[in-house]
């Protein structure tokens, strides 16, 4: 739970909740309904005492991938979804100049569909979060798949934490019952 | 640009790329925003900052994703299909909707460029055939027909434009060629395609314009894919580009030999040659110039059915699939066609195909798929039964 003494405190990406509620089944992290469940009520509990927020970036991403976790969550929107703000924006500048991949898809993005994985970064690298992500670190994709950035790409490039969903999972206990 | 703690970090030199790349003038913008144009100068300028809303609003108006104006340099405006480019060589000025159709084009393209380059066998890419002005368009319009295998009996056969429309384009897609659908302003063009050595060729035709007119620009198209292997440049000029490629269009669309056997002698009635049309599934106006070249019809002809466009409007008997949909919503009987076959008709089957076969051998992750397909999780699945339905009636 804590770090150094601090409390260890996350960014979310849609990937990761994407897997929790089972959307694509090859990359589902349970089948079990009552896990799911166990695991859902600590996220919230996260999310309550401001440990585990996501960026406002990410809201339509959710609306689209994730709908019932976007509906779950409506009660906790104000917490969860952090507000843009002048030194995210000047975070998400110093992020993409990491990742020239990154610029081109901002070049080819459509109109007001601002892609969440640049804001996550900014976000905890301003706030001293540890990115949660299933994106694949290079060394984990196969060979023929990899080029381009992900997620856990860039945070390495920018000295930012970053760990996969299952290990969130465990070092925080999330599938006990919550307290 | 002066940064202070109310001013967002966007580079001068990346507002004025984000607003050129979509052709707008610094009046129009300064329109468009809202503001003085003094004040979007001062912006471009770099003498003056602007708040969030700002950033917003030219987020919106320039067609962008806020991420884009916060890029840490300007990047290289994008480039203009060469067959947009006017005789002179001046830059073209074209409406917003057109300069957004050209960066999805452009963004599909380079999606399907990347992942050809990581598994070549996401989709079959022969070598596009290379000609030159100084073939004949005739001849090569004949070997085409044959090589996109669809016989004229086949053709003639066809129930409708709008079937032909998509029997041609499956063709074209067998090819290798992606074929788009989408909307752009009728005065700026009827389609355009992009070539570039080394990337997945890309076809696209206005969704404004009836099924055949769509049929006779998507070979034209074509015509210009195969003339760009040695490259069409601002040099080259461009009205002999566009009328080798007519002519190629007109070849493989209406063989002489089949008009001239169906063609009732000398031709000056626009009935006959409504009929003709409608056999061969291409417009009047592409039967009337054949006529015309096969010594089978008068000039006037064409003339008389320009005439008839004027005083009657012929769409209304071949109206395009908006304008069908927007009369169902005035009559409160439309009910929106689903997702993913929207999806499908504009991207086209070969992009969704190869999408869903990256997907299938893990070369991209689910959310890349919808990324890439613009499509919800759960319409994955009801696409991908679509798509092998569409190649089996069309391919």
């Amino acid at each position: 739970m804590t770090v150094d003494g601090l409390v260890k405190r996350y960014v979310i990406d849609t990937s990761a909740i994407g897997d929790l509620e089972g959307i694509s089944p090859s990359t589902s992290y349970t089948s079990d309904k009552e896990e799911r469940e166990r695991i859902w009520g600590n996220l919230e509990d996260m999310i309550k005492a401001d440990r585990l927020v996501c960026v406002s970036a990410a809201k339509t991403e959710f609306e689209r991938r994730c709908a019932h976790a976007y509906k779950r969550l409506r009660p906790l929107w104000s917490t969860f979804f952090r507000r843009d703000s002048i030194p995210l924006y000047a975070e998400v500048q110093n992020v993409l100049a990491q990742s020239s991949y990154w610029q081109r898809d901002a070049q080819r993005t459509k109109a007001n569909r601002d892609k969440a994985d640049w804001y996550l970064v900014a976000l905890a690298r301003l706030e001293g979060r540890t990115v949660v992500t299933n994106e694949k670190h290079r060394r984990d994709r196969t060979p023929n798949n990899r080029n381009g950035d992900n997620i856990p790409d860039v945070c390495d490039r920018m000295g930012v934490r970053w760990k996969y969903f299952a290990d969130l999972v465990r070092e925080e206990n999330l599938d006990c019952p919550p307290s | 640009m002066p940064r202070t703690k109310n001013t967002v970090p966007v580079k001068a030199e990346v507002l004025v790329w984000a607003r050129e790349s979509l052709g707008l003038t610094q009046e129009k913008a300064a329109a468009s925003l809202k503001v003085p144009l003094e004040t979007l100068q001062a912006w471009e300028g770099g003498t003056e900052g602007f708040g969030i809303t700002y950033l917003r609003r030219i987020a919106t108006a320039y067609k962008r994703p806020i991420g884009a104006l916060l890029q840490p340099v300007a990047p290289p405006l994008p480039r203009v299909p060469p067959d947009f480019r006017t005789v002179e060589g001046k830059g073209p000025a074209f409406s917003v909707e057109t300069m957004v159709a050209i960066r999805d084009a452009q963004r599909i393209q380079a999606i399907a460029t990347e992942l050809l380059a990581s598994d070549p066998g996401l989709l079959p890419t022969p070598p596009l055939p290379e000609k030159e002005l100084t073939d004949s368009a005739q001849e090569f319009g004949l070997l085409e027909r044959r090589q996109l295998g669809i016989s004229i009996e086949t053709q003639l056969g066809w129930a409708n434009a709008n079937f032909a429309f998509n029997a041609w384009r499956a063709r074209l897609q067998m090819l290798g060629v992606l074929v788009l659908a989408k909307r752009m302003q009728r005065e700026d063009c009827r389609g355009f395609s992009l070539y570039e050595p080394g990337a997945v060729p890309v076809i696209v035709v206005n969704t404004k314009e009836v099924d055949q007119a769509k049929v006779f620009t998507l070979l034209h198209e074509y015509g210009h894919l195969a003339l760009s292997g040695d490259g069409i440049c601002l040099e080259r000029d461009q009205v002999s580009v566009e009328h080798w490629c007519n002519e190629f269009s007109s070849a493989l669309l209406v063989p002489q030999d089949t008009l001239r056997g169906l063609s009732p002698g000398w031709v000056t009635s626009t009935d006959t040659v409504r009929d003709l049309a409608w056999r061969f599934k291409v417009s009047r106006h592409v039967i009337a110039i054949r006529l015309k070249g096969l010594g089978r019809a008068p000039s006037q002809l064409y003339d008389d059915i320009k005439h008839e466009d004027e005083v009657f409007d012929w769409r209304e008997l071949s109206r395009t699939t908006e304008q069908e949909e927007e009369e169902e919503k005035e009559e409160g009987e439309f009910v929106p066609r689903p997702q993913e076959l929207v999806r499908i008709s504009e991207v086209g089957y070969a992009y969704a195909q190869l999408i869903l076969t990256a997907l299938d051998r893990a070369l991209i992750s689910p959310t890349d798929a919808c990324d890439f397909l613009d499509i919800r999780p759960e319409k994955l699945r009801p696409l991908a039964e679509r798509v092998r339905g569409m190649i089996g009636r069309y391919a």
